[in-house]
């Protein structure tokens, strides 16, 4: 019986924070990658920032908030197609202009870096090594390097500058087991208001005629136990571990879905089991979205799809194991 | 390459190429590893003579900056590589902008990797016994996207990148990268 495993959530996350120091004899690495942590959550800031995958680029602008009420986010889209994120304590909107789609779901709690467990600390450094790479320069500002490189095949890498007075993640960039840089997000502009406007974030996009995808309140029974399920996971590499499993309906109108996440403290990986609900397509194959890879076969009449930033060869090694119990 | 070509790239470098030649130039450098990293070359020279280095990220964030203010719509072809050509629609100015520092971002991975324009790690085993693939086949070049994919299947892989990309971005490390795929990706490709 497997419960989720928040205490490994949070001693894996710590052990991105904890391994700089390792790498490199002091602890310089942990306090710029847990002051990034607790920025990224605390800051009032706006800017304007490019992605870069595969040869693709795309401008957006985020306004983030921090009140007594806790966080508010907007991420709006300057090129391509219209499309808005909004996020607050209690939901995350995702509204697809183009496809003229809203896809609203259940916010979750972001998690902090101040805990210590030893035994998961050096589990980390199996799987990745951290190095702080001196200073660099975005938008103008300084910030400092961060690079985590994994050991093995089987994951990506990080590459982070880390601005040297707010501690905001000013750039980046995941990077292939060689070291190529697969796709980047970089700031070209940033500031750092005392107050953000309310108008600033609310949607453009009205979502009128559109269709809408809400995850219901009320969910499936919590029967977040793996013992309870038919299926299981019979392979992943050697450092994931099981951090959550429950069940969704992510609409309203369609049927509940298992959903198992595995994280080795950096990367995360997901598993989803849907029952193939009447018209069954066929459902082969892998497709990817920057560094996010998606593997999906179908298991007798279920979907089994895997989501999540590692290597191709992950996500279908994980994938291919999975199987009625 | 000949002198005019880096001349051209030289003044690109340094933002005094005309509203008529950098279009021309910038759709060239799309196509051309050795003008990429020739690009890259200049750069750097600059910023090592004005005391910045690779420290300013090869000028990226003043060059959008800069190219915020002006508005000149701009199609690009943004994939050389393939023959395919993706569109930068013209969004107050961004296109301009979005072009210089793609291109600036090319020049900059030429340099760090040596080689073209980066590629994902990919897998190339199919898992034994799949039948014809849908999605896309196990193996196939990086191009795939989701968009392509028949609607119903489209439908459920987008319910569960949400769903998946709020369990990432809980995380301290993420940042704002799992909601950028979702906003940034392109639907042309």
């Amino acid at each position: 019986m497997v419960r989720p495993a928040f205490s490994h959530l949070l001693a894996v996350s710590l052990l991105v924070a904890q391994s700089p120091l390792r790498a490199d004899g002091g602890d310089d690495g942990r306090q710029w990658l847990e002051r990034m942590s607790k920025a990224a959550q605390s800051l009032n800031y706006t800017g304007t920032f490019v992605y870069q995958n595969q040869g693709k680029l795309e401008a957006m602008h985020i306004v983030h908030a921090r009140d007594k009420d806790g966080e508010r986010e907007r991420l709006v889209s300057l090129t391509g197609p219209k499309r808005e994120v909004l996020r607050d304590n209690q939901v995350v909107t995702c509204i697809l202009g183009d496809r003229q789609s809203v896809h609203v779901n259940k916010s979750r709690p972001r998690t902090p870096f101040p805990f210590s467990l030893p035994k998961e600390l050096m589990q980390l450094e199996k799987y990745y090594a951290f190095k702080v790479e001196g200073e660099d320069r975005v938008a103008g500002r300084e910030c400092r390097v961060v690079a985590v490189k994994p050991r093995d095949n089987l994951r990506y890498g990080r590459r982070l500058c880390v601005h040297d007075d707010s501690h905001l993640l000013l750039r980046s960039e995941v990077t292939s087991p060689e070291g190529r840089v697969i796709e980047q997000v970089m700031f070209t502009s940033v500031a750092f208001p005392d107050h953000i406007d309310e108008s600033e974030l609310l949607p453009d996009l009205g979502g009128a005629n559109y269709t809408w995808q809400r995850e219901p309140e009320q969910q499936p029974e919590p029967g977040d136990q793996s013992a309870d399920s038919h299926w299981k996971v019979f392979e992943v590499p050697e450092g994931f571990m099981l951090t959550d499993h429950s069940w969704h309906q992510l609409s309203a109108n369609e049927p509940g879905v298992e959903h198992w996440v595995y994280s080795d403290g950096l990367a995360i990986v997901s598993v989803y089991i849907e029952a193939s609900s009447g018209h069954r397509e066929d459902y082969n194959g892998v497709s990817h979205r920057g560094a996010l890879n998606v593997y999906g076969t179908m298991v007798d009449d279920y979907y089994v799809t895997v989501v999540g930033e590692v290597p191709r060869r992950t996500v279908e090694m994980i994938g291919s194991s999975v199987r009625i119990k | 390459m000949n002198d005019e070509i880096r001349e051209q790239i030289s003044a690109l470098a340094d933002d005094e190429l005309s509203d008529v030649e950098r279009p021309l130039l910038l759709g060239r450098l799309q196509r051309d590893h050795e003008l990429r990293a020739f690009l890259g070359r200049c750069q750097l020279i600059g910023e090592v003579m004005r005391g910045t280095g690779e420290a300013a990220s090869l000028g990226i964030a003043d060059r959008v900056q800069e190219a915020l203010a002006a508005d000149a719509p701009l199609s690009v072809p943004l994939n050389g590589t393939t023959g395919r050509v993706a569109w930068v629609k013209p969004a107050a100015g961004l296109a301009v902008a979005a072009s210089v520092a793609l291109v600036a971002v090319l020049s900059v991975n030429a340099l760090r990797n040596d080689g073209p324009e980066p590629a994902p790690a990919l897998a190339s085993a199919e898992p034994a016994g799949s039948p014809e693939p849908v999605v896309a086949r196990a193996g196939d070049s990086p191009g795939e996207q989701w968009d392509r994919l028949d609607p119903r299947i489209d439908k459920r892989l987008s319910g569960y990148l949400v769903n998946h990309n709020e369990y990432a971005a809980s995380r301290g490390v993420q940042g704002v990268m799992p909601y950028v795929r979702i906003v940034g990706y392109d639907t042309s490709e």
